[in-house]
């Protein structure tokens, strides 16, 4: 029986590009990540992180490989997999033409939420987001990091067992990239299992109990901060993270 | 569902493109540009009929040559040979000779064809008041040059003259706005949604991709099939602001409700095989941008068929009924022109049903294709 939260076992997946040919985008993942954890996904562009994460979402079907969630079979049951999961993609995939207030109630409803839970959970994730503000302006009309903020709420206000993010504060200043962190800090200490992608080496840093590095659809260094400080004799994240990419830094 | 269908709408209807093409073209711009260009032609054809042109003669013309002209409003300007080209204060000429009188105009400009006929038809009237003058000289009856007299008498009641009319351009137009109407929506609920991220958001959340996808043709349906109705109400706006005379019954303009009605029916699957078909071509592209190009083809293969169908001499029968696009202009124009042949109406909607539930079957099929979703 696997463990609760996410295991993801050898996850492979391949695409066809008509100049490449069979593209591996991710090649063999394999990694863990536990209720009240929060696991980063690290890598340059175009390591497999975005996939990855997507596979994880169910919107993507793995070429190969093993994904349970809470223990439950994943790949086999795609539906009941999206009952426990949030997913928030990179540029925060808001609707522009709704606003923060009634894009969250939908997904809210569409999470099966009641109206009264809804209403009260709303009002509290955007009373801590400081969101009311902006909450009956249409998103497009919002800056940047308001969208973020509202796609954060969209995850907290639906609060599933499972975060998935991916990139989640991309482009954002530090006030704002703030309260995004401590908006996951808060969920893990929920008990919600946050699965992250990032460049920013400072966040993985400040955020994650467990980090996984991904290069060419591998993983090459999996380990807590003081793993990877051992593994390669860097102290810094960011040389930490340059020397794993290094074939000798990627050779356990 | 119901959460489903609320987002659709609520960025549909904020969608200023979608709300041009759905509800200000039709209802606003349309009967403006009717008014205008009824008002234009108009004005032409008043010119045409009432301004005195010039027209150069060569040669001696006599004075009931000279009144026959006038009659027509034609001015006849001496001219001591013919020149070798039309000049621009001439739209014809007319060469005198014994026994020829020859008119020179020019073919490819539409006020010097109208002067030529205005030409002719003087010269007609100049050679019939001859020969009745000759025949009184020489004591001849002229009675015999006219054994019969025809008039003709048209059997049409007035409604069918005026849905006759309406036919000409109602069916056409009722498809293409259809085929529009969706066509924004459609583009960005997909490639739009594919675009901004989020699609997928969407797609890991709700348990059934099935709903997502019947959601989003759902509403692109609903916008396709509103698009018809205010595209008649615009289009018979424009009709009495232009007093088009031809569809109107004294003051009052003649509406075909029986038609309409059954024509509206008939857009129900219509709409929907157009709205899965505009989702299905906005799933392929990766931008809205992308998309847009998409549907420049999709518009000519659609104009094509129900250009075809809106033909006088095309008559619609037996297979045709199973002509996707061509069958519904070809029974949008029958219903207007000949009232109801039921064996065609129901062979056509039957088979628009069934189009209609094949185009979502594949759109639902589409939306389980990473390869197209996610066409990187």
């Amino acid at each position: 029986m696997p463990a609760p939260g996410v295991v993801v076992q050898d996850l492979k997946k391949y695409f066809y590009d008509r100049k490449r040919g069979r593209v591996r985008a991710v090649d063999g993942v394999s990694f863990e990540a536990r209720p009240g954890e929060i696991f980063a996904l690290l890598g340059p562009n175009g390591a497999g992180k975005t996939t990855t994460l997507r596979v994880l979402a169910t919107v993507l079907r793995p070429t190969g490989g093993q994904v349970w969630m809470d223990g439950l079979d994943a790949l086999a049951h795609p539906e009941e997999a999206r009952r426990r999961i949030g997913f928030h993609p990179g540029d925060a995939g808001v609707y522009h033409r709704l606003t923060p207030r009634e894009m969250v109630e939908i997904f809210g409803r569409l999470r099966g939420l009641d109206p009264t839970t809804l209403k009260q959970r709303t009002d509290e994730v955007f009373e801590r987001l400081n969101l009311n503000e902006v909450a009956h302006q249409t998103l497009g009309k919002l800056s940047t990091g308001q969208r973020q903020k509202a796609a954060v709420a969209r995850l907290w206000v639906m609060d599933p067992p499972i975060w998935i993010l991916d990139e989640p504060a991309l482009g954002l200043d530090l006030p704002t990239t703030r309260v995004v962190e401590d908006t996951l800090l808060e969920a893990r200490n929920r008990g919600r299992t946050v699965i992250l992608s990032t460049h920013i080496m400072e966040q993985a840093e400040y955020l994650a109990d467990r980090i996984g590095v991904i290069h060419h659809g591998r993983i090459v260094a999996l380990g807590t901060m003081e793993d990877l400080r051992r593994r390669t004799g860097k102290q810094r994240l960011r040389e930490v993270f340059l020397a794993l990419l290094t074939p000798e830094g990627s050779t356990p | 569902m119901i959460p489903l269908l609320r987002k659709e709408f609520l960025e549909i209807l904020r969608d200023r493109r979608t709300l041009f093409n759905t509800f200000v073209f039709p209802l606003v711009f349309y009967p403006l540009f009717m008014t205008f260009v009824g008002w234009v032609g108009q004005k032409g054809q008043e010119t045409l009929e009432e301004r005195t042109y010039a027209v150069g003669i060569v040669g001696l013309a006599d004075t009931l040559l000279l009144s026959a002209l006038q009659q027509e409003h034609l001015q006849a300007v001496p001219l001591p040979a013919l020149p070798d080209s039309l000049p621009r204060d001439f739209k014809a000429f007319l060469e005198i000779q014994p026994g020829t009188l020859r008119v020179y105009y020019d073919g490819a400009d539409e006020v010097s064809r109208a002067v030529q006929g205005r030409l002719v038809r003087a010269l007609d009237r100049l050679r019939h008041q001859k020969v009745v003058t000759w025949l009184q000289d020489l004591g001849v009856d002229t009675a015999w040059l006219f054994p019969f007299q025809v008039k003709t008498v048209n059997l049409a009641s007035r409604e069918r003259m005026a849905t006759s009319a309406l036919a000409q351009m109602l069916g056409y137009l009722m498809v293409l706005f259809i085929f529009v109407g969706g066509l924004n929506a459609a583009l960005d609920t997909t490639a739009g949604e594919k675009e901004r991220r989020t699609l997928e958001v969407l797609l890991a959340l709700v348990p059934r991709r099935r709903d997502v996808v019947l959601a989003k043709v759902m509403a692109v349906s609903v916008m396709a099939f509103l698009t018809a109705p205010l595209m008649v109400l615009g289009m018979l706006l424009g009709m009495a602001r232009a007093g088009a005379s031809a569809f109107l019954l004294g003051h009052h303009l003649y509406i075909p409700w029986g038609a309409l009605t059954l024509m509206m029916v008939l857009s129900v699957p219509f709409a929907v095989f157009v709205a899965s078909l505009e989702v299905t071509i906005g799933s392929f592209a990766r931008s809205f941008r992308e998309a847009q190009t998409y549907t420049a083809p999709l518009l000519m293969l659609a104009i094509f068929p129900i250009l075809l169908a809106s033909l006088p001499f095309f008559t619609f029968s037996g297979w045709q009924v199973l002509v996707p696009v061509y069958n519904i202009g070809a029974c949008f124009n029958e219903l207007l022109r000949q009232g109801v042949v039921w064996s065609h109406y129901l062979g056509t909607f039957v088979s628009n049903l069934v189009y209609a539930a094949l185009m979502v079957a594949m759109t639902l099929s589409l939306f389980h294709r990473e390869s197209v979703l996610f066409r990187e």
